[in-house]
């Protein structure tokens, strides 16, 4: 089990170094991402600023709670951006019987598809969703404590689990359809608007179904709602609101979301031509 | 064009889901605009049941206006096509366009129709706000198609220049959605920074023809913008036309 | 020892139809036709240890995809597959550890890398010790002459190049099969020639298995002891090399000097082909004559100077096994 763990590691170590390495090699297309991306997420944010000037708060949140939110967020889509990009391309991978190259390697198929890009343009998100971030703590007098930077860790790695899980899961539809791609785009979408923006706005039926059935929820507002000690509204038998749900829910995503693209690879994929 | 409908109608999975992409983003934007409203009956001069509107025909009218020829123009460059490509026996750039009015009528009906008829009924979607106004509408809708047209012809020209930094493309369409009113409308942005926009083009694709559907823009407004729109659709064309010859003659004589 | 085993394979799909024109258009937004496709109808084979087979057929025989079910990358329909005793489909991790597998036509190196590189990651896959890494990269280098390239990205190589990049990695784990799916595919003759002495060798000195699918029959002829030749989704011949070629090939060729130009032979037995001034070239029925016999006959004719008589032709043998 060590063993195993160790093996899949130095894989994933030395996989990542020469991703790197290649994207740092062919990166002069990144000029244009480095525009665009910062201006989306900056004007994303003002466009709340601007609404949130005229009416003060949002539904009981300020501001600063809002850029917390929103900072938060973005940063998480960046490193599920950085690391797990992959997911987003299924279809393309699956018609174009790319995964036989994987096939053939004694190691899962799925880790091997993941590792196979790290994609600088994450940074893009990173930064601007730091500094919206860091603006927002300061705003609302985010205490640093031990705890709370512990939370604020698993609270990423478990977003970016949970979104990495989507996206698997809706392009593994791929193995059955050929068609999996156009989720990428309702993907996109969904989370921008249910990790960005405050989900109190939301109606609670909608804000239950993004927690329960797509456990978009648990993204940014379960955790900042425990984070901050805003309530959520949403009264559950067990409290909801706390920050430590995320990564576990993140966990149990990308298993399922993992088990579901090894189930269409094994059952369904066909390779592809001759 | 027919064969471009053809290839569009093949792929109804993907229709379908272009269709809940746009239908999501309306609903959040409603949710947003309802909270923002519940403590008042007006901002800017704009009422719940107009933001409602504007939103949801934003959203309809930005499916309508996508203009592929930066990508495809992208495209035939960077494979070194566009040689072959401008050697044929019509207008290449007509042929673009052709292609791209194809697209924008299936489009239109393939996702616009269906998002503009679920959000009347889940919605309180207005109708314009009188008659008359209609036809300036068409006419709005029409000029700021051929605004971001022959902006998008522009940028896809400057393929030529920029190849190694990738497709400009993206970052005009990230602009142009925040500085175009399609977003929420530049009434709400600070005073000097709308004077600012007032002065480019952009508002004047996504605001004109929305503007005058809600009735924020009255009529004798209405034709003045129209007027400006026609100035760009002008100053577009011709600079676009003056870069397409330029274009043309280099590729003719680097063999592209 | 029984290495291969294949037991009634069978590999179906379904495949969709899709209609012409705008209309047909508009019909399949509702309705979507499938119709299915039968790969491989029921093939039956063992492989001992140490073989190399030659595996061919006419294009959409199902060579390919009885390959890539033999390599774990596709399921059988029906019918069970055993590697080393154990299903590729069910133990695909275990088996693929002894397998290296070569596509001509897609490449299993990672393209953006150094060949070099390549070569390490697979070393950190398949978890190769230091000692054993280094010995088979010397010796892939120095049989393949890789040198020149090693250090050149996957994508800028020339297909010679990345052939041999692509034998090379699929022998860094020194597997003990090899699965060679058209792996001489547009390579210029002297490459040709470096990987035939290189599956001969390895298969001398390692005992290693290997299964060749080639349209190149030269290659098959000067590596294969045994042949199976499958069509339409079904085993046709399985056997000795020669047996088969003898067998299906219905005739040798003669070349004769001859002590003075003639333009025919009236022996029934022969069949002239070409004839230039005094060598003619000439073909009998073998299974009908004996070559000692068909040159007793001109014998009588002609005055013969020099003759050599070729083998059966493979490509004759593998033709009209084709249209049977």
């Amino acid at each position: 089990m060590w063993e195993s763990i160790k093996h899949y590691f130095s894989v994933f170590a030395f996989s990542a170094k020469l991703a790197l390495q290649s994207e740092l090699e062919y990166s002069s297309y990144l000029v244009c991402w480095l525009f665009m991306i910062p201006i989306q997420i900056f004007s994303g944010i003002y466009v709340l600023k601007v609404i949130m000037e005229r009416i003060g708060t949002l539904n009981g949140w300020t501001f600063g709670q809002v850029a917390f939110l929103y900072g938060l967020g973005v940063f998480s889509h960046g490193f599920q951006d950085m690391f797990f990009i992959q997911t987003r391309h299924i279809e393309y991978y699956v018609i174009q019987g790319e995964f036989d190259r994987m096939l053939l390697r004694p190691m899962g198929v799925f880790f091997q598809f993941c590792i196979g890009t790290v994609n600088l343009c994450g940074i893009f998100d990173l930064v601007p969703g730091a500094i919206i971030f860091w603006y927002g703590c300061k705003e609302v007098g985010f205490r640093w404590t031990a705890e709370n930077a512990f939370l604020i860790i698993v609270v990423i790695i478990g977003a970016t689990l949970i979104q990495a899980a989507i996206y698997t899961i809706t392009g593994s539809i791929a193995f059955w359809t050929k068609k999996s791609s156009v989720f990428v785009g309702v993907n996109l979408e969904l989370f921008d608007k249910t990790t960005q923006w405050p989900m109190v706005i939301y109606p609670k039926w909608f804000i239950r179904f993004f927690s329960f059935l797509i456990p978009m929820g648990f993204v940014s507002f379960y955790p900042v709602c425990g984070l901050l000690g805003i309530s959520s509204g949403i009264d559950m038998p067990i409290p909801i609101d706390l920050a430590i749900w995320t990564p576990l829910v993140g966990i149990i995503w990308f298993i399922g979301g993992k088990t579901f693209f090894n189930r269409g690879l094994r059952k369904k994929y066909e390779s592809a031509g001759s | 064009m027919k064969m471009k409908m053809q290839v569009s109608l093949t792929y109804r999975f993907e229709v379908f889901a272009v269709v809940i992409t746009r239908f999501i983003l309306i609903l959040a934007n409603v949710f947003l605009w309802k909270c923002v409203y519940a403590d008042q009956n007006s901002m800017n001069g704009l009422n719940l049941e107009q933001m409602i509107t504007y939103s949801v025909l934003s959203a309809c009218l930005s499916s309508m206006f996508q203009c592929g020829v930066q990508d495809t123009m992208n495209k035939d460059i960077r494979k070194g096509d566009i040689a072959l490509l401008m050697m044929k026996p019509y207008s290449l750039l007509g042929a673009y366009f052709a292609e791209d009015l194809g697209n924008i009528i299936v489009k239109t009906c393939n996702v616009s129709l269906p998002i503009l008829i679920m959000s009347v009924i889940i919605f309180h979607v207005s109708a314009p706000v009188t008659i008359t106004v209609i036809p300036l509408l068409f006419l709005s809708i029409f000029l700021g198609l051929m605004i971001l047209w022959f902006m998008s012809a522009l940028i896809g020209m400057l393929t030529f220049v920029t190849m190694e930094l990738g497709n400009m493309g993206v970052l005009k369409d990230t602009i142009v959605a925040i500085l175009s009113g399609s977003m929420i409308p530049l009434w709400f942005f600070p005073e000097r920074i709308e004077n600012i926009l007032m002065m480019t083009p952009f508002p004047y694709t996504y605001q004109t023809p929305l503007g005058l559907y809600i009735g924020r823009i009255s009529i004798q407004e209405g034709f003045g913008q129209i007027m400006i729109q026609i100035f760009w659709v002008c100053l577009l064309a011709a600079a676009t036309g003056y870069t397409w010859k330029k274009v043309q003659k280099s590729v003719m004589v680097q063999g592209g | 020892m029984e290495q291969i085993v294949l037991d009634h394979v069978v590999k179906e799909y379904w495949v969709t139809k899709k209609k012409k024109g705008l209309r047909g258009a508009l019909i399949n937004l509702i309705h979507n036709e499938k119709v299915k496709v039968e790969a491989v109808k029921g093939i039956s084979y063992t492989i001992t240890k140490g073989e190399i087979v030659g595996y061919i057929g006419p294009n959409g025989a199902g060579k390919s995809t009885t390959i890539k079910m033999m390599s774990g990358i596709m399921t059988p329909t029906s019918g069970q597959i055993y590697i080393n005793g154990m299903s590729p489909h069910d133990n695909r991790k275990k088996v693929v550890k002894d397998l290296g597998v070569v596509f001509g036509q897609r490449t299993q190196l990672y393209w953006d890398l150094r060949l070099g590189e390549s070569f390490e990651l697979l070393k950190r896959i398949y978890k190769v010790g230091d000692e054993q890494y280094e010995s088979a990269l010397k010796e892939l280098t120095d049989v393949l002459d890789l040198a020149g390239f090693i250090d050149i990205p996957v994508r800028q190589l020339s297909l010679g190049q990345r052939m041999r990049g692509e034998l090379a990695a699929a022998m860094i784990h020194s597997p003990d099969i090899l699965f060679l799916d058209e792996p001489t595919i547009g390579l210029d003759i002297d490459v040709k020639h470096a990987i035939r002495n290189f599956i001969l060798e390895i298969n001398k000195r390692k005992d290693v298995t290997v299964i060749l699918t080639s349209h190149d029959l030269d290659d098959v002829m000067k590596l294969c002891n045994r042949l199976i030749v499958i069509n339409k989704g079904q085993v046709v011949e399985d056997g000795p090399l020669e047996d088969i070629v003898t067998r299906m090939a219905n005739y040798r060729m003669i070349n004769l000097e001859l002590a003075d130009p003639v333009t025919e032979i009236h022996s029934p037995m022969v069949e002239i082909v070409k004839a230039e001034g005094r060598k003619i070239w000439c073909k009998f029925d073998h299974h009908l004559y004996t070559a000692a016999e068909v040159i007793a006959d001109i014998g009588k004719e002609v005055s013969i100077v020099d003759l050599s008589v070729k083998e059966p032709n493979i490509e004759d043998a593998v033709a009209n096994i084709y249209h049977c």
